[in-house]
């Protein structure tokens, strides 16, 4: 310690250059890193959005006057049920809900970037329901895939379960966004309408901060810290057993017809083994048996996740290089400020020896001036990412710290050879 | 008694072309309690012979025994606390640490011995009274005089109380004088008891020894 002191003391200037450039270092370092990681998490995000496979957007197509005709026809409900029911399976292809679709939330504090159409500078939409003020906020329909499809997860509360896709009439289970936090719990719930019906909406989790899924119809990543998650719910019972007495806004035949026909909106992705063809094969023979009207199809386009995953990879490359070169540069310093110090000091570390310390004592003196730097800047970088960012990333630093600690190897090697030869015949 | 003998030893450095024999075959016995001055043109040796004999490098080959014990296979440690116990060393240029003060030069082989602060602070105190240099005990190096430098390294070497007293051209910097009084004082130190090596190309200076050993291209002549 003695020693290291009078080192620091002896080259003052040299050792704040070197923890000022090692803070720097380390900060940067660490901010780089941070910055990475959610390079590499919204590269995750991407890689469940385009895996490679061919996504076709089914929709149904009505003609002029089919609306009408569709949905009074007898058995339509039935017929309904059963094509989606096939749908959901069979071996060709898997089947897809994913429907943007606003929810009514009664107003409350900073919800600005819930309402639908935000981004775009929507209109007032507020309006009042039940003696509340209340906005249309946004939301979409799901099926459960969608969740796993997405790795969709989330920070408290829980996910969607099975059973949560099926149609209750105490509740229907909705999943948030991250942004919700600040004004829900696991729980609460809101009134709102579901397909038309007005339901209470229970809140049974928040999903994680920056949760994103792809829009199939826009082609776009969606972030949804703004958004609500709604399952697609199957219908089990018939309209005709709902309990008595409710209190309904529609008829509840026509919910379900409303809510299956939506349901013929849908995603596709082929198995393997099966072509496109398979599917039209399969859908029109469906289609002629329960009478369901035209479709069109549409293959999605993923060029912006492509893009947006290369421009990720590069980024993200871009920052590991700048990382390992900073380290490089920075571990390369180092290693020449200690052996250009222990050059300097060459002449006292042979006075050690000559006075009986070991070449461990003086492996210790050097060792400690690098140690000495390493601890300044990387609590002084601690500091100053916390006040900056907010955060520190202890793994880089600790990454750093091991790496670091072999600096001083170079300059213990030159003392222990010019010790041993080229000084022994050195005079002051 | 002997107490240092070396046989056939050899120390080359570098390689190749530029291979540099040193020591070729010394063959050496110094008694105890003798004062031997160890003469030899530049580039003879002598510092190689003085670095063997005091641990700090070992020899290529041959067999290097202090009081019998063979020290040419100790470990770096051993060898490091061989020089610690029984080697003082004197250098022309004086060796002293600049920024420390002449008390902590003096106590620093010591405190690498690990004795106690209590003993390191007495043993240095009397060691500053018998150098007399009590009164420069808080100077540094560069404010002292050649002498009293070298008194200084004087004390530091005998802080251990070791046996042996290397000195490499004790007297090279300083004048006549001065000269006169540090050689004193190495007998003084030989009628205590220690066994003194002095390398010096100087004949006044090895003219207080009991013997002269003089090398040349690396032997002993």
């Amino acid at each position: 310690m003695e020693e290291l002191i009078i080192s620091i003391k002896r080259a003052k200037v040299r050792f704040l250059l070197m923890i000022v450039l090692f803070t720097i270092v380390f900060f940067l370092q660490n901010f780089i890193f941070a910055a990475s990681e959610n390079v590499q998490s919204q590269q995750e995000s991407l890689r469940t959005m385009y895996d490679g496979k061919e996504y076709f957007f089914v929709c149904k197509n009505f003609e002029e006057g089919d609306t009408g005709i569709f949905y009074h026809s007898a058995g339509r409900l039935e017929d309904l049920k059963k094509v989606h029911s096939e749908l959901m399976n069979q071996p060709f292809f898997e089947y897809f809900l994913q429907i943007k679709q606003s929810l009514e939330l009664v107003e409350f504090e900073n919800n600005e970037s819930f309402t639908v159409n935000y981004e775009e500078g929507s209109e007032n939409n507020r309006y009042e329901l039940f003696g509340q003020i209340c906005f249309r906020a946004k939301a979409y329909y799901i099926s459960q895939n969608i969740i796993d499809k997405f790795a969709l997860k989330v920070s408290s509360g829980r996910m969607f379960e099975g059973e949560d896709f099926i149609y209750n009439d105490n509740y229907v289970p909705v999943v948030v966004g991250h942004n919700y936090t600040n004004n829900f719990s696991a729980g609460d719930t809101f009134q709102g309408y579901y397909w038309n019906k007005s339901v209470d909406f229970k809140i049974i989790g928040f999903l994680e901060e920056n949760a994103s899924m792809l829009s199939f119809v826009q082609g776009d990543p969606i972030c949804l810290d703004d958004y609500i998650l709604v399952p697609g719910a199957a219908f089990t019972d018939e309209p005709a057993k709902l309990p008595d007495g409710a209190l309904q806004t529609m008829d509840e035949r026509l919910l379900q017809e409303t809510a299956y026909t939506s349901y013929l909106n849908f995603i596709i992705t082929l198995s393997d083994g099966y072509e496109l063809n398979d599917f039209i094969a399969y859908y029109d023979g469906l289609r002629s048996k329960y009478n369901i009207p035209e479709y069109y199809l549409a293959q999605i386009n993923m060029f912006t996740v492509k893009m947006l995953q290369l421009s990720h990879t590069k980024y993200y490359d871009s920052m590991l290089f700048l990382i390992y070169s900073i380290t490089l540069f920075s571990f390369l310093s180092l290693c020449i400020f200690l052996a250009l110090n222990s050059l300097r000091k060459l002449n006292a570390y042979y006075i050690h020896l000559l006075l009986g310390a070991g070449y461990v004592k003086i492996y210790g003196m050097i060792l400690s001036e690098g140690l000495f730097i390493l601890i300044i800047c990387q609590l002084l970088s601690f500091f100053i990412s916390n006040i900056i960012t907010g955060g520190y990333r202890f793994l880089p630093a600790a990454a750093g710290c091991f790496l670091f600690a072999c600096a001083p190897i170079p300059a213990m090697v030159m003392v222990r050879r010019l010790t041993e030869k080229d000084f022994l015949w050195r005079k002051e | 008694m002997e107490k240092i003998q070396l046989k056939n030893i050899r120390k080359s450095f570098g390689s190749g072309e530029r291979k540099v024999h040193a020591l070729q075959g010394i063959n050496l016995s110094i008694e105890d309690g003798e004062m031997a001055a160890v003469m030899g043109k530049s580039g003879s040796g002598k510092s190689t012979l003085l670095n063997i004999l005091g641990g700090l490098i070992q020899a290529d080959q041959g067999t290097y025994l202090f009081e019998n014990q063979q020290i040419n296979n100790l470990k770096p440690k051993q060898l490091s606390a061989f020089r610690s116990e029984n080697i003082g060393f004197i250098l022309q240029y004086y060796a002293l640490l600049d920024d420390r003060t002449v008390f902590k030069n003096i106590a620093l082989p010591l405190k690498y011995r690990k004795k106690k602060k209590s003993m390191i602070a007495a043993r240095t105190e009397e060691l500053l009274r018998k150098m007399e240099i009590y009164d420069k005990r808080n100077n540094y190096p560069c404010e002292l005089s050649g002498g009293q430098c070298q008194r200084t390294a004087i004390a530091r070497a005998l802080a251990n109380d070791p046996g042996v007293i290397l000195a490499d051209e004790p007297t090279g910097s300083l004048d006549s004088g001065t000269e006169t009084m540090i050689m004193e004082m190495f007998q003084q130190m030989n009628r205590e008891g220690k066994t003194i090596i002095i390398v010096t190309h100087d004949e006044s200076v090895a003219r207080y020894c009991d013997r002269i050993i003089t090398i040349k291209d690396g032997i002993v002549v």
